[in-house]
Order: structure tokens, then C-alpha cells, then sequence
């Protein structure tokens, strides 16, 4: 029998195809994709670099920790990296399209904490973004101890504050309804609790912050001037953990953990305040024999949920839930007996309520190797309402005659929407997102029930509008080289309004140029669309606020923003940039003269003026930090102007918050494990204001003997001549400006970590005007009065984490 | 595990410091005119907020030109005031010219509409409750319904409500006594006392009736039997209806209107303003608590008196008006946006401005 014998053709026919395979191997291209997250507590990480060694081809993670990278097969390194954790290098033998998951380690070795440039294209590679996490935030000192996000961002050059204790940001000249606040994606329409000395943002629920205040990507719209995009975290996956912190104003406590060990998690907190359990009771108990009584009462609450599902490799599901709500009530009662068998008892309750309440569901999806899809629901509502109660009862000789009044307001905005984005990364260095938005704004402007004690009722208001805010943007991350990063977007929004469709195409521009390691220059063009407008003029952080939609009459709000950076990282841990800014605002909106939101449940379509605002402004910040210190100066100088036809003769005036010079110094020192310190002081140019410089009589015979608001019962007599203002907003109030220092003492425990801060708020009790309002002198001339709630305010806080 | 809290929350109040601008004073020119009114201007610098009087111009050369080809001087008197014996005519385009010392020329135009010409065609004493809405405050309120001819169609109305009420020493009425007339009251019986007493005043018209009773008082032949002497000498002497506004105090009340084109200004309640889109009725609140307690005990005082007054006005004073009562409605109100008032005067600030006015009599009671 003869062996089978092997043709030589076939021979090499096998030969070929083994070598045709090996060779088509080597040669071909394949996807490594996947996701970075943080070790413990398996939080994504945005904007982690990934690069391979050897052809130096890198990605960063897109806002959900996600990154696509395409390689040729072979041995492939990568060299895994984010800003205080521990670098990671993966190696893997690449032959087909691979899904990673990588968990990064944090590093507290503050040799890996350096200043330097941004990668560049990073996410703070985009000019006028900052990240903020929530250990800076812990690490300034706050209001009696209290931490807070909105006041934090305020320490950022070219976003300052209103008046004393508000919250509402202003950002490079533009007004606090201009700014999108987002909580998980779901827009927050008022930030505010205590009159505006806090936000909502519970700091212990809270990831971290991306403030843009220019360079805005397309996938964001419907604000002017800055977007402030807060993500809850997501839920330690691995193992349960808890904080309490104790306060002199409120209180928090959150725990997370996982449901299924590495596959889901929730988070839970609560906040609250405690001042009212105070201040009350306090009140009930000291006047409990009392004829006359005064019950004042506030308090505030915040709840926030996260649920995060693991449903497979591919896809993920979150739930964000939120609700909070402030109270601010007061009770009056009187009982007068004239004679026996004769007396008049009197009840006046007044309770205002106001809150938020929002919910989104989101779904990560890696649809295929180059594409992540993120699709979010989302629904929100902020409403205020007013509710005041009056009785007097008389009784004689046991007859008794009631009279009752009631008042009733209520002011309310919802939206709900659903947004689906997508990022395909088309080639390494070249992301192209797409996106579509949809959904239904719900707007309640103010409507008011009266029932007075004749019986006469009184129902006015504006009516209920419903608009339909459509969105569709395309935005492409593209990385020329390693020095060159372009974000170039293009956004329609539109929004129907009683069956008209206002819309606007958007172009953005960001650029980035990094010269050498040490040097690195930006440049950014902007077109913004607002549709909705915020009818304010309040100085007090009350929720008087109307939010209103664009109408034929009053139309949206546009702005175009430039802007061109630098920066320059010194010998040593030295970082300078400076920023160079101007914006055009159009449409902005104004309360006419005579009008506030005292007018209640007036047209407000015939209370306003549209005119616009211009802006410009030059922001610097050096910031310096090594293993113990942390020090940082900002400050800007900046003009922000506003023009009606109908005031100063149409001529352009300072808008109420032209702070030309904005200064924040601030310095930490950590003296060891467990002891540090932190001060900072902040300096604002006084504020414009538009009080008489002078008077001059009236006609007699129409002249007012007295000037009087029945409202807050202010009253000033006396025939009344006409306030002259020759220019609108000419005077200058006094600065602002206050220092406060923390120490903090960390102990470090087993299982948990105690930490006690004492701090001084306002260190030299510097009375900065919260307030102001007119009165007359002994001497017959009309003055000014400013009130001043927070002059040296010691206060000490406790924090437990375990 | 132990917990501190401290707290600390005081409020403080000062004097708020202001910066005001370096801001010269201005020339100040005030005139309202009307054709029952002699031309009158004052002429004033603006002060700054801490000072305590307005400075007078007193050198200025103040004219008034008419459309019809008059010329008026105003002449200085005192505390900024210049004055002229000449009425200004209704239907006249007047334009004011105020040259200063320093060369500085202040002008203003405006005409006096014509009389409104109004007629109350009904009211009653059927008093309801009207909730104010800036206030949320009851009034009790009595319509009053108001004819618009074709004239005033188009016209800038302001309506008041007033009281009046004779000043001391004076009366509804004006009363004169003849000399003759003191043989009458003689043959009537009244005391040769009583009538020595009365002749310094006769022959000339009195403000008052208590200008007779200061006279006779004393004498107790009259205190005796005052109230038949005192029928005695009402019968036998004239009497007019005291006119002279003067003679009155005159008190602002409270005024709203059910019309959608008349509305308060602010929380201001003392008038209303529109603007006429056509002929036809102007339905007005009018409110006085007093006057609806005494009608409810049907307690008159019949030297109480009760006006409506309307005035025409020009575009001028219609805005100048509104703008003023606004600014002051709110005033007091730290969140209302200030008002600027109109002023129609180059090269300075304040108001030349006409209007027509018309007091139509409700009722005494």
C-alpha cells in the first residue's frame, strides 16, 4: 500500500494560506473599547487617557467612563491614567475586537498630584470648563461650616456672586436664569435654599462638577451663559459606606452600597435643617402665657436617590431621583379682652413653600465597538406657592362675629424631556457625537386666589403655557496631533409657543493648541439660544422668581461668546491662565420701572422690557500646590453693561452686578494627617445700583403727602419731590468683601474617619449689604439703610464617614 | 458620640454708605396751565439728596409763546415763582422759553385741551365691596356713571373724587345783610342790642354765618332766644353758594373704575387714568367710608361736600402725572424696578404741560 503522498502544490497551497492568515492577522485593525472606573467604588471616570505605547495612539473616556480605541493586532500596551489615581498598564495580544473594564486605584501620594497642562483633549482641554470634585469643595470654608457647590463655583474667575448669601451665579456678565444647572441631566430651575445662603446640591450624594462658562460643546443648549453640570455618584458596587455630618444649619447623612456585589448599587441621603427644632419651639415655649404671639419658622429639606444596574456588559441602567423643598411660615396671634364678655381674637398665617422634584432614567449602551449610545428620560418641576390664612373673632356677651381671608398663590415650571446621544469614535482622536433632544416645558407664570371676609373672591393670573423644545446638534473631538485639539459642533434647537416655532442654528468652536508641555493656548466661538426667561429683580434669595417662555412679543434671548486662553505652567508647581472673554447678549429681559414681582398675577408679557447686554472681561488664576500646600488667587476684571430703548435714553448703563474687579485668595496648609488649615478672602467691587443722587419738586397740586407700601409697611411722609437719576445704575455701592478661615482635625479610625472643622465665617465682621431699602433723617433728607445679616459667624461641624 | 453646634445670626443696620456721582444741579422748570388759571411757573434748581431746600432762579427770562401769535412775560415774585396776569387760552400750542444768566435756555411745548364737558348720568347710594387688587384691601364703593361725548373719544382722561369742606370760618355759603334790611328784622322783633350789633356787617358779603354769631354771642338778649332771632335774620338775608375753591379744604378720596381702560396707577387710589377709545360711558368706583356710615344712619352734614373732577389732559401732563404717582406708589417698595418721570423741558427737567379741568358737584350731605 503506498503512503498518502502530499502533493508539493498542496504544499504549498498550505503554506501560502498560513502565511496569507498570519499576514492578514498582523495587518488588521481591531477595536479595543470598554470602560474606566475607579476602583472602589466603581464610580466611571470621564476623561481617563488611554494611550498604547508603541504607535502612540490614545483616546479619553467620554462622560460615562467609556473609551474606543482602534489598534492593529499584536502585542499592544496601554498605559492607563487619570488625575489622582495610580497609572495602569494593561498589555494584551490584540486579535479581534476587545471590551475592557478598568479600575483604577486611587492615589494619595501627592507626588502624583501635579499642576500641569491638560491633556489635550481632555475635557478641561475645552476653554472656559472646570471640574470641580467634591474634596475641593469640602476644602473651602463655607457659610457657618456648611459645604456647598454653587458657592465653591463662585470662587472661579468670572463667575461671582449677587448679593450677600445668594446662591444664583453670575457668569461673564450674564444673569442667574442664563445658567443651565443639571443634576444628572435634569435641569434645576432654582438652586436655592435659605434665602440663597445654600444651593440643593447635597455635597456627600455629589461626584463631582463641570462648570462651562464658554466653549460650549453642542450637546448643550437653552441657556446663555454657562452650563453647571452636577452628577450624583453612582453608588459604591463593592462595599456599603456611610457619612453623617452635623451641622449648625443642617445636617446630612448618606449611605451607598451595592445590591448585587460588582453588578448594581444604590445611593441614599437626606439633608435637613435644624433651626427651626431651635428657633420654633424656641418661640412657642417663651411666649406659650402670651396675649401676643410671633411663631416664625423655617426649614429645608433634600433627599436624593441613585440606583445603578449592571444588565450586562454592554448596557447599564441608572435611576436619579430627587426632592427637596424649603419652608418659610409664620404664625401671628392676638387676643385682646376689653371688658368681660367682650374680645377680639386675631390669627394671621403666613406659609410660603417652595421646592424641586426631579427624576431621570439613563441607559448606557455599547451598541458596537465604535459606538456608545446614551439615552436619558427626564422629568423636573420647581413650584412655589404662597398660602396666607387670616381670622379676627369678635365675641360679645357670647355672640361671636367671624371674619376670615384667604390668599393664595402659586407659581410653577416642569419639564420633561428625553435625549438620546451617541459617540462614535471614528478614528482614534476623532469622537463624533450626535444627539436629539425632545420633550415639553410647562410653564405656570403666577396665579392668585384672594377670598376676602366680604366673600368677594379674586381669581387672576397668567394661564398655563405648554412649549415643545426640540434639539438636534452633531459635535466632533478631533485631535489633529497631540498638540492640536478641535471640538467643532453645530446645534438647531427650536421651541414651539402657541403653535410658532422659534428656532436657531448654533455653531460652536473650541480649539486647543498646546505649544510645548509648559505652554498651551485656546480659542472658543459660541452661539447660544435661550427660549425661556426668568422674571427677577429680587434682592433676598426667595423664590419670587417667575419663569416665563418666549412669546411673539417677548422674543428669545441669544448671545454669541468669544473667548481666547492661555496657559503657562511655571518652574516648580506653578500654573497661570488667563483667559480673555467677550459676549453679546440679545434679548435679554427687564422688569419695566414701577414693576416687580410684587405684581403678582399680573400680564407679564406687559411688565418687561427686551433690550441687550454686553460683556467682557479678563480672568486669571495662578494656582500653586505641592504636598502641603494648596494656594490659589484669582481675579478678574470685567465689565458688564445693558441697554433698553425705554431707560437712560437708550444709551448703555452698568448692569446691576458690574463688578469691575472680582479677587479670591485663598490658602491651604496641611500641617500633618490629620490637622489642616484653609483661609481664603474674597473681594467684589461694589455693585451698581440706581438710587437718586438728588431731587427736585413736583407740581403742587398733584404732589403725594406720603410714600407707603402696604405690603412691607414701610412708609415715608411728607409732600414727596421726584427722584432725579441722570444716569441709570450710576452709583456704586460699598465692596464686598469678607475672610474666613477652617481648621480642620482628621482621625483616622479602622473602619471609619471622624473629622471636626471649626471655622469663622466673615473673620472681621466686615457688614456687607444683604439689603438696603430708603428711610427719612431727623434732618428731613431721605437716606439709606443697608441691613447686614453676617458679620463674624463662628460655627463648628462634625463629619463621620464609615 | 458628642455633637456641638454654635449659632450665631444677628442682623445689623446702618447707614448705607453711598457713592453718588458728581452730579451738577439742574434747572428745574415746573408749569401746569389751564384756562381757569393765570400763568404761573417756578423756576428752581434740583438738590442733592442731602441737602434740605431747592435753590430759586430768580433772574431768568421767562416768555410764552402761543400758536395764535401771543406773547406772554412772566414776572419774578418769590421762592422760584414767576407769574403773569394773562389766562392761557384752551386749543393754543404754547411754547415756554427760560433764558438763565448763565445762557442757558430751558423750553418746553404743550396745550391745554379743551374743557371735558362731561355729565354724570346716574349714581346711587348702593354702596357694595370692591377688592383692590395692588392692595388687596376692601373699599366700599358707590357707582357713579360717567357720559363720554364724541369729542373726548380719543382724549386723556383723569378722574378724582374729592370732599370739600369749608375751611374754619367758613361756610357752604356766603350771606349778606342790607342796611335796609335792619328795619325788617327791627319790626320782627329783634332787640335794639341785637341790631347795633349787626350793622358793622352789613352791606358786604360774609364767609360765614359765624361771622354774625361771633358778633351776637355776647349779647344775652340773643343767647335768650337765639334760635327764633336766628330764623328771623336767615329769612331776611341773601345768600350764594360759596364757589371760591379756596374756601375749601379739599380732600382726596378714593376712586377705582370697573373699566378695563381706567386703571389706578400703582397702589395709588386718589385717580384713575385712561386713555378713550370711543364715545360712550366711564363706569367709576367712588369710596368714602364716612359718607356711606353717615348715609347708612342717614346722618348728613350739610356742609359736606362731594365732587367728582375730570380733567382733559395733554399728552404731556396725562404721562408726566402718571409717572410721578408711580414713582412714589413705589417708593417704598425695595424690589420695584425706579421710575424715571417723564419731563418734556431741554435742557433741564421738569414739566410744561397743560390740561381742562371740570368739577361736576355729586351731592352735599
Amino acid at each position: 500500500m503506498n503512503p498518502v503522498k502530499i502533493q508539493r502544490p498542496h504544499c504549498l497551497g498550505l503554506l501560502f494560506c498560513l502565511f496569507v492568515s498570519i499576514g492578514t492577522c498582523l495587518g488588521q485593525s481591531f477595536t479595543v473599547s470598554g470602560y474606566v472606573t475607579d476602583a472602589e467604588p466603581g464610580e466611571r471616570l470621564y476623561g481617563a487617557a488611554i494611550q498604547e505605547q508603541q504607535s502612540s495612539s490614545g483616546c479619553v473616556t467620554n462622560p460615562y467612563g467609556f473609551f474606543s480605541l482602534t489598534l492593529s493586532a499584536g502585542q499592544r500596551e496601554l498605559n492607563v491614567s487619570y488625575v489622582g489615581y495610580q497609572k495602569q498598564i494593561y498589555r494584551l495580544r490584540l486579535a479581534a475586537d476587545t471590551v475592557l473594564h478598568i479600575a483604577l486605584k486611587s492615589d494619595n501620594t501627592l507626588e502624583e498630584v501635579t499642576v500641569r497642562a491638560r491633556q489635550a483633549d481632555s475635557p478641561e482641554a475645552i476653554s472656559g470648563m472646570k471640574r470641580i470634585d467634591m474634596k475641593d469643595v469640602r476644602s473651602l470654608p463655607g457659610f457657618l461650616g456648611e459645604k456647598d457647590v454653587m458657592k465653591s463655583l463662585t470662587v472661579l474667575p468670572g463667575v461671582s456672586q449677587g448679593y450677600e448669601g445668594s446662591s444664583g451665579i453670575y457668569v461673564r456678565g450674564g444673569s442667574p436664569d442664563q445658567n443651565l444647572i443639571l443634576l444628572d441631566g435634569v435641569p434645576v430651575y432654582n438652586v436655592s435654599h435659605l434665602f440663597g445662603f445654600m444651593s440643593v446640591f447635597t455635597p456627600e450624594a455629589l461626584q463631582h462638577v463641570d462648570l462651562y462658562k464658554g466653549g460650549f460643546p453642542a450637546r448643550y443648549g437653552g441657556r446663555l451663559s454657562s452650563v453647571v453640570d452636577v452628577h450624583m455618584k453612582e453608588g459604591n458596587m463593592y462595599k456599603p459606606h456611610s457619612s453623617l455630618v452635623l451641622g449648625p444649619v443642617s445636617s446630612e447623612f448618606m449611605h451607598e452600597g451595592p445590591v448585587v456585589n460588582g453588578k448594581s448599587s444604590f445611593l441614599i441621603s437626606g439633608r435637613r435643617t435644624l433651626l427651626d427644632l431651635f428657633v420654633t419651639e424656641g418661640a412657642r415655649l417663651a411666649q406659650m402665657n402670651n396675649d401676643e404671639k410671633i411663631i416664625p419658622g423655617l426649614n429645608f429639606y433634600d433627599t436624593n436617590a441613585k440606583f445603578n444596574f449592571y444588565i450586562n456588559p454592554k448596557n447599564r441602567l441608572y435611576i436619579s431621583l430627587y426632592k427637596g423643598g424649603d419652608r418659610l411660615f409664620s404664625e401671628y396671634s392676638d387676643r385682646s379682652e376689653w371688658t368681660t364678655g367682650v374680645f377680639d381674637e386675631n390669627q394671621t398665617k403666613v406659609d410660603l413653600k417652595w421646592g424641586n422634584t426631579l427624576a431621570a432614567l439613563r441607559w448606557n449602551s455599547q451598541v458596537s465597538p465604535r459606538i456608545f449610545v446614551n439615552t436619558t428620560l427626564a422629568a423636573g418641576a420647581f413650584q412655589y406657592g404662597i398660602h396666607n390664612r387670616y381670622s379676627s373673632l369678635h365675641t360679645e356677651n357670647k355672640e361671636t362675629d367671624l371674619n376670615k381671608a384667604t390668599v393664595d398663590y402659586q407659581t410653577r415650571i416642569a419639564t420633561h424631556s428625553v435625549q438620546v446621544l451617541a459617540d462614535w469614535y471614528l478614528a482614534n482622536g476623532n469622537r463624533l457625537s450626535l444627539g436629539a433632544e425632545a420633550g415639553i416645558h410647562i410653564f405656570q407664570p403666577g396665579k392668585r386666589h384672594v377670598l376676602n371676609s366680604s366673600g368677594i373672591t379674586l381669581d387672576d393670573g397668567n394661564q398655563e403655557v405648554r412649549t415643545i423644545p426640540l434639539a438636534v446638534f452633531v459635535e466632533d473631538n478631533f485631535a489633529f496631533s497631540n498638540q492640536v485639539h478641535l471640538n467643532a459642533g453645530l446645534r438647531y434647537e427650536g421651541e414651539f409657543v402657541n403653535e410658532h416655532l422659534f428656532n436657531q442654528v448654533s455653531p460652536r468652536v473650541n480649539m486647543n493648541y498646546r505649544l510645548t508641555e509648559n505652554w498651551q493656548f485656546s480659542a472658543s466661538l459660541a452661539t447660544m439660544f435661550q427660549p425661556l426667561h426668568l422674571l427677577t429683580n429680587s434682592s433676598i434669595g426667595l423664590p419670587s422668581d417667575i419663569w416665563v417662555p418666549a412669546t411673539r412679543n417677548i422674543r428669545p434671548e441669544t448671545s454669541q461668546t468669544a473667548s481666547i486662553g492661555i496657559i503657562h505652567n511655571f518652574p516648580g508647581q506653578l500654573r497661570w491662565s488667563g483667559e480673555l472673554y467677550g459676549k453679546m447678549m440679545h434679548d435679554v429681559v427687564q422688569y419695566k420701572a414701577g414693576h416687580s414681582f410684587m405684581d403678582l398675577a399680573k400680564d407679564w408679557e406687559q411688565m418687561v422690557y427686551q433690550g441687550k447686554g454686553r460683556a467682557w472681561g479678563f480672568e486669571n488664576a495662578f494656582d500653586y500646590q505641592d504636598r502641603q500646600v494648596k494656594a490659589w488667587l484669582y481675579y478678574t476684571l470685567a465689565q458688564n453693561q445693558r441697554q433698553f430703548d425705554e431707560l437712560n435714553n437708550g444709551n448703555y448703563f452698568p448692569y446691576k452686578f458690574d463688578r469691575r474687579h472680582d479677587l479670591n485668595v485663598g490658602f491651604n496648609y496641611k500641617l500633618n494627617e490629620k490637622v489642616s488649615f484653609t483661609t481664603m478672602w474674597v473681594f467684589q467691587s461694589g455693585q451698581a445700583a440706581n438710587i437718586a443722587s438728588g431731587d427736585y419738586p413736583v407740581m403742587g397740586e398733584i404732589a403725594e403727602d406720603s410714600a407707603y407700601d402696604p405690603v412691607f409697611g414701610f412708609e415715608l411722609r411728607g409732600w414727596q419731590p421726584i427722584d432725579l437719576t441722570p444716569h441709570y445704575n450710576a452709583v456704586r455701592l460699598t465692596s464686598y468683601h469678607h475672610l474666613d478661615v477652617e481648621a480642620i482635625f482628621t482621625r483616622q479610625q479602622k473602619k471609619s474617619t471622624r473629622e471636626w472643622r471649626v471655622g469663622i465665617f466673615n473673620v472681621y465682621a466686615r457688614q456687607n449689604a444683604y439689603y438696603y431699602y430708603p428711610y427719612v433723617r431727623k434732618n428731613g433728607t431721605r437716606g439709606y439703610k443697608q441691613i447686614s445679616i453676617l458679620p463674624f459667624l463662628p460655627s463648628i461641624s462634625y463629619r463621620l464617614t464609615f | 458620640m458628642a455633637i456641638a453646634l454654635c449659632f450665631i445670626l444677628f442682623a445689623c443696620e446702618k447707614e448705607l454708605k453711598v457713592d453718588y456721582p458728581d452730579e451738577p444741579s439742574v434747572p428745574v422748570l415746573n408749569v401746569f396751565f389751564t384756562p381757569d388759571s393765570l400763568w404761573k411757573a417756578r423756576l428752581v434748581y434740583s438738590k442733592m439728596k442731602t441737602d434740605t431746600s431747592y435753590r430759586p432762579i430768580k433772574d431768568a427770562q421767562l416768555s410764552i409763546v402761543g400758536d395764535d401769535g401771543s406773547t406772554t412775560i412772566l414776572h419774578y415774585t418769590a421762592e422760584g415763582y414767576y407769574q403773569a396776569d394773562i389766562f392761557p387760552r384752551a386749543g393754543v400750542r404754547y411754547t415756554i422759553h427760560a433764558l438763565l444768566a448763565d445762557g442757558t435756555d430751558l423750553s418746553g411745548t404743550s396745550f391745554a385741551p379743551e374743557e371735558p364737558n362731561l355729565s354724570v348720568v346716574s349714581f346711587n347710594s348702593a354702596w357694595s365691596t370692591y377688592l383692590f387688587d395692588a392692595d388687596l384691601m376692601d373699599y366700599s364703593v358707590m357707582p357713579v356713571y360717567v357720559n363720554i361725548s364724541d369729542e373726548l373719544a380719543t382724549a386723556n382722561l383723569q378722574f378724582r373724587f374729592w370732599n370739600a369742606f369749608p375751611k374754619w370760618g367758613r361756610d357752604v355759603n356766603r350771606y349778606f345783610l342790607s342796611s335796609d334790611s335792619l328795619v325788617v328784622l327791627e319790626q320782627k322783633g329783634i332787640p335794639a342790642s341785637v341790631i347795633n350789633a349787626l350793622l358793622p356787617l352789613t352791606d358786604q358779603w360774609q364767609m360765614s354765618f359765624y361771622a354774625f354769631e361771633a358778633k351776637l354771642n355776647n349779647i344775652p338778649e340773643w343767647l335768650n332766644y337765639s334760635s327764633k332771632y336766628e330764623n328771623i335774620l336767615r329769612a331776611t338775608m341773601q345768600t350764594q353758594p360759596e364757589t371760591d375753591p379756596r374756601a375749601f379744604d379739599w380732600h382726596k378720596l378714593s376712586i377705582f373704575s370697573l373699566d378695563g381702560w381706567l386703571q389706578n396707577v400703582g397702589n395709588n387710589t386718589s385717580a384713575v387714568f385712561g386713555t378713550c377709545r370711543q364715545a360712550g360711558q366711564a363706569n367709576l368706583l367712588l369710596s368714602d367710608d364716612n359718607l356711606k356710615w353717615r348715609m347708612e344712619r342717614n346722618a348728613p352734614d350739610e356742609r359736606d361736600q362731594y365732587w367728582l373732577e375730570v380733567r382733559n389732559c395733554s399728552p404731556a401732563y396725562f404721562r408726566y402725572t402718571q409717572d410721578y404717582m408711580l414713582q412714589v406708589s413705589q417708593r417704598m417698595n425695595p424690589y420695584a424696578e425706579p421710575v424715571t418721570v417723564y419731563s418734556n423741558i431741554t435742557n433741564g427737567v421738569g414739566i410744561f404741560a397743560g390740561y381742562n379741568r371740570q368739577l361736576i358737584k355729586l351731592m352735599d350731605y
